[in-house]
């Protein structure tokens, strides 16, 4: 039996170094990208993030010449796939999507194992969800300063669903509560069709949500009193947005690609120009009205300047609304 | 659109090739693994799920659906072959089925297993049908409280009807709450219990947990044992029943049907425990109990119609109000979650195709499983053939590839592998995993309820008994607490049933 | 009843119930008209240590009955010891795998598991290579699940 044993052991040994040779010489470096690039996502296969990012990994692989795969990697709210982009090298192979909410809001509810603005090399800022204010088509509110004056008459009264603490949803009707001092109660959902499936039962009085909404807008069971996007929407042209409606808030949950921080800026710049290029396509923008996502275009100097405004104005709102107290990491 | 068009509309999506191939896939699946003892549908699913990303979602569930009543079918064949129930739900087949079959009888056990499951899984999609809808309507109106009262009936049934202790049924209930509440605070986003994990932000994955429990433990408590199992070399000839057999067990088919279809409705019910009712009731009724266990026919037909009728109408809780009934809807939750489709009164009218597709797969499964089952037996004899050493370091493998891919995160086998040593350590002291992962999906459901609730309520318990549907559940909750506590006081044990 | 495996048992879990409870205390359990983040756990782990205590008590309180300990014959007669191996081995493969990816750490592993299953060392080494190039293909080219490539890309 020890004999077999020591044979057995020498036999493993010997197949593992056999790998080690064969397999062993790395690839030489020519012109990138010489080989497929990977996109990790944050979020499940299936889910807005991840069906935007295909979209434009699909128009964005025709420009660059080689294959973008998508790689899935949920967890922690978006977070882990963010962690994971800088534990690879940062040879332009290796990229993440992300919402713009995991870098500038989430982590600073969460500690992240990163510096949300330095961490990373923001390259393009691509698309962003439908966001809207909605009731159900009974309701007699017609725009969002009925709901205000609904709630000044009944303060405590009115309650609504957001997809959940602290998201961008919520901050939206945070920012009208804040800015007419407002009293209405919060009931946060675990994603838009929970929220939805209270609205339309009833059981709240108007909710805050994402793309999801669309559906039910189109077939007439719930009302869109207005929509968080710095245009109005094309679906919806007569639903005016919050920021018409007078109120200082526009969706800061912008879907992005970023790469490490230390990715080379001649790389940075070849994968900025070539996503830009995408982003126009027609393809592109078929696929992204399919899902109702809205197209947006912040290149990387707009989106780090976006990033670095967003970041304080919601530091303001989260801190005023008692969520945190302080961010839980530190942005640089 | 009505409940006929819809059903045309179900078939019209499940007769399209790609979907029919995958409820082929899909029955064949559960079969194979409702025939291989050891591993059952939770772990199958849980494993199954990474391969259907690429599938759109009502494809997915219509295989993984199909997995989960065709291992109905298949558990069978080795509970009267091999005298090994084949999963869980067969586990009463053994006593009488394999008294059949050494009595040259494999033939009519077989087969009226199988005519038994048919019929009785069809009766039971009927049911699915005309009751589902409705009920959405009706659900809608839940709100809150109403989920509130209705998971805290559900917590009262698991711990009533599991098998086995009611005190460590009791305990692993309420390990799979606290387990439930690691990661984000639904209601004020703080991290629990995450000990500045990235991986457990979210909490712990449900695939991850259940191929952990059943199929990871299953392989260590398969692979310490020296024994080897061995099957029974019997012709099976003739698997159509005889006049004769029909007779003896038609009504035990409907008997069984019936226990099957509301205790699958029932949360903490589902088919394992039907088959041992439907047993019970057999014997009871039998005009002469004593051939019991050694070769009725009754044995068998009763509780395999009952765990079939059983699976069909637990998707009505699932597909209506969001709420997982038994441990592999519990499963099947997370499927649907992950392909983006949330069960729940909205269900019908968003995914259409998901629900009328299901339903439609359902029908022409049971027909696929009828019709292929009988004669592919002599393939699953020769794949219970297959030796324990190249199984289960294969079901090992599996799992392992499983757990990776649903979110390519080395983290969730590490999970797997500490909920695999857990499993194999609850079934050595005797507890069962079954309370711990139906609680683990239903209490966040329950605690955001209850704090939703009282976020509305502004605090007041009052919304609790002020809303009739919440009432009525509250009180059926109290009723049975003081009935449990009552007969466990005046010493009257509940019907005991022994777990495998 | 009286069994030592059950006294293990119990024990195990008050002390579960303990450091869930003091955990739950940490992050407020708030009240009950408006429950804070620790509320849920404070009450399960609660209620899991008044099970324990119940099962605990009753062990004690049977104890005079009978004085068979359980301990030993859960592990007796049984081959326990190669379970031990491959949970360690299951450990190693975790640690190694993102660095040295899917084929050359699954190869290993699979060695080891089919080892332990007594089969001929060649048999293990067929098995082993049949099993990792089949799953790869089947989850790498027909699923493009995105296993871990490692330092060598594959």
């Amino acid at each position: 039996m020890k004999k077999n044993n020591r044979r057995f052991l020498m036999v493993i040994i010997g197949t593992i170094i056999m790998f080690v040779l064969v397999l062993g010489s790395g690839p030489a470096i020519a012109e990138y990208p010489e080989r497929p690039v990977t996109v990790l996502v944050g979020f499940a296969p299936g889910g807005s993030m991840d069906l935007s990012a295909r979209a434009l990994a699909r128009s964005a692989e025709k420009i660059l010449g080689q294959p973008i795969i998508i790689e899935n990697k949920p967890g922690g709210t978006g977070t882990v796939a963010l962690a994971a982009l800088l534990s690879q090298n940062p040879d332009g192979y290796t990229l993440c999507a992300t919402p713009s909410s995991v870098l500038i809001r989430v982590s600073q509810i969460q500690h992240v194992p990163f510096k949300p603005l330095t961490s990373f090399k923001p390259i393009i800022g691509f698309a962003e969800p439908l966001l809207g204010i909605v009731v159900k088509n009974d309701s007699p509110w017609k725009n969002i300063q009925d709901i205000v004056n609904d709630a000044k008459k009944n303060p405590g009264m009115l309650n609504y669903a957001t997809t959940g603490v602290g998201s961008t949803t919520h901050a939206a009707v945070d920012e009208i509560v804040v800015a007419k001092k407002l009293q209405m109660i919060h009931v946060p959902y675990k994603g838009s069709v929970e929220a939805l499936t209270s609205l339309l039962g009833g059981h709240v009085d108007f909710a805050s949500l994402t793309s999801e909404l669309v559906p039910s807008v189109k077939s007439g069971q719930t009302r869109l009193l207005a929509t968080m996007s710095k245009k109005r929407s094309p679906k919806f042209p007569a639903v005016p947005t919050l920021k018409e409606a007078g109120y200082d808030f526009v969706n800061d949950a912008v879907f992005s690609i970023v790469g490490p921080a230390n990715l080379p800026p001649e790389l940075a710049k070849k994968l900025e120009v070539a996503f830009a290029k995408a982003t126009k396509s027609k393809e592109y923008l078929e696929s992204l009205d399919r899902i109702d996502m809205v197209p947006v275009n912040y290149n990387s100097k707009e989106f780090d300047k976006f990033l670095r405004i967003n970041w304080k104005k919601i530091n303001k709102h989260l801190i005023a609304s008692g969520l945190i107290k302080e961010a839980a990491t530190l942005p640089e | 659109m009505d409940t006929l068009q819809g059903l045309l509309y179900g078939f019209s999506v499940a007769l399209q090739p790609n979907n029919l191939f995958l409820v082929f896939v899909g029955c064949l699946l559960g079969t194979l693994v409702g025939v291989l003892p050891g591993i059952g549908p939770v772990a199958a699913i849980s494993i199954l799920l990474p391969l259907t990303f690429q599938l759109t979602p009502a494809g997915s569930i219509i295989m993984l659906a199909g997995i989960y009543y065709g291992v109905m079918y298949g558990g069978s064949t080795t509970s009267i072959l091999v005298n090994v129930p084949g999963e869980t739900a067969s586990v009463v087949t053994c006593m009488d089925g394999y008294q059949m079959a050494r009595q040259g009888r494999a033939g009519s056990a077989l087969g009226i297993a199988a005519f038994g499951s048919f019929i009785a899984g069809t009766i039971g999609l009927i049911g699915l049908q005309f009751i589902s809808g409705p009920l959405s309507s009706v659900a809608l109106k839940f709100g809150p409280p109403e989920y509130f009262a209705i998971i805290l009936l559900g917590f009262i049934f698991i711990s009533y009807l599991s098998h086995g202790s009611m005190l460590k049924a009791g305990m692993m209930a309420f390990l799979g709450l606290i387990l439930s509440s690691v990661g984000l605070d639904p209601i004020t986003a703080q991290q629990r219990m995450t000990f500045g994990i990235l991986n457990l932000y979210e909490g712990i994955g449900i695939a991850p947990l259940a191929m952990g429990l059943f199929g990871v433990a299953e392989v260590f408590n398969s692979l310490e044992k020296t024994t080897s199992t061995k099957i029974l070399k019997v012709k099976i000839k003739n698997l159509f029943p005889t006049k004769l057999d029909w007779l003896q067990s038609k009504w035990a088919i409907l008997r069984g049907t019936i226990i099957g279809f509301f205790l699958g409705i029932l949360p903490g019910g589902g088919p394992v425990l039907s088959t041992f009712i439907a047993y019970g009731v057999e014997k009871r009724v039998a005009k002469n109990p004593e051939r019991f266990g050694k070769g009725a026919i009754e044995g068998v037909a009763s509780p395999e119609s009952a765990n079939n009728s059983a699976t069909s109408t637990s998707f009505i809780p699932l597909l209506t109000l969001g709420i997982p009934p038994n441990v592999v809807l519990a499963v099947l939750y997370g499927a649907f979650l992950i392909h983006g489709v949330v069960p729940g009164p909205l269900l019908i009218k968003e995914h259409p195709d998901v629900f009328w597709g299901l339903l439609g797969s359902m029908y022409i499964g049971n027909v696929m499983l009828l019709i292929l089952n009988l004669p592919l037996i002599p393939l699953w004899v020769q794949v219970l053939r297959i030796p324990d050493r190249v199984l289960y370091p294969l079901i090992l493998l599996f799992c392992v590839i499983g757990a990776y891919s649903i979110n390519n995160n080395v983290f969730d086998i590490v999970v797997m592998i500490i909920f695999g040593i857990a499993g194999y350590l609850f079934k050595k002291f005797g507890y069962e995993a079954a309370p711990l992962i139906l609680c683990f999906v239903l209490g966040p459901m329950f605690e955001v309820n209850l704090r939703r609730s009282l976020l509305i309520s502004q605090g007041s318990f009052s919304i609790f008994f002020t809303r009739p549907i919440a009432l009525v559940a509250i009180v059926v909750c109290f009723a049975l607490l003081l009935f449990n506590i009552y007969s466990a006081y005046a010493g009257k044990s509940r019907p005991e049933i022994e777990s495998e | 009843m009286t069994d030592k495996k059950e006294f293990i048992g119990s024990v195990v879990w008050l002390l579960v119930a303990v450091s869930v409870m003091i955990t739950s205390v940490r992050l407020d359990i708030g009240e009950l008209s408006n429950p804070g983040p620790g509320f849920f756990l404070f009450w399960s782990s609660l209620l899991l240590g008044i099970l324990a205590l119940i099962m605990l008590a009753n062990i004690i309180l049977k104890k005079g009955e009978s004085e068979i300990s359980g301990g030993a014959r859960l592990w007796k007669n049984l081959n326990w010891g190669r379970n031990v191996v491959i949970v360690i081995a299951l450990f190693i493969y975790c640690l190694v795998l993102p660095i040295l990816g899917y084929i050359p750490s699954t190869l290993g592993l699979m060695m080891i598991l089919f080892y332990k299953g007594q089969m001929k060392p060649w048999a293990v080494i067929c098995a082993s290579l049949l099993a990792v190039l089949l799953t790869y293909c089947l989850f790498y080219y027909g699923l493009k699940t995105p296993l871990p490539r490692g330092i060598w890309f594959f």
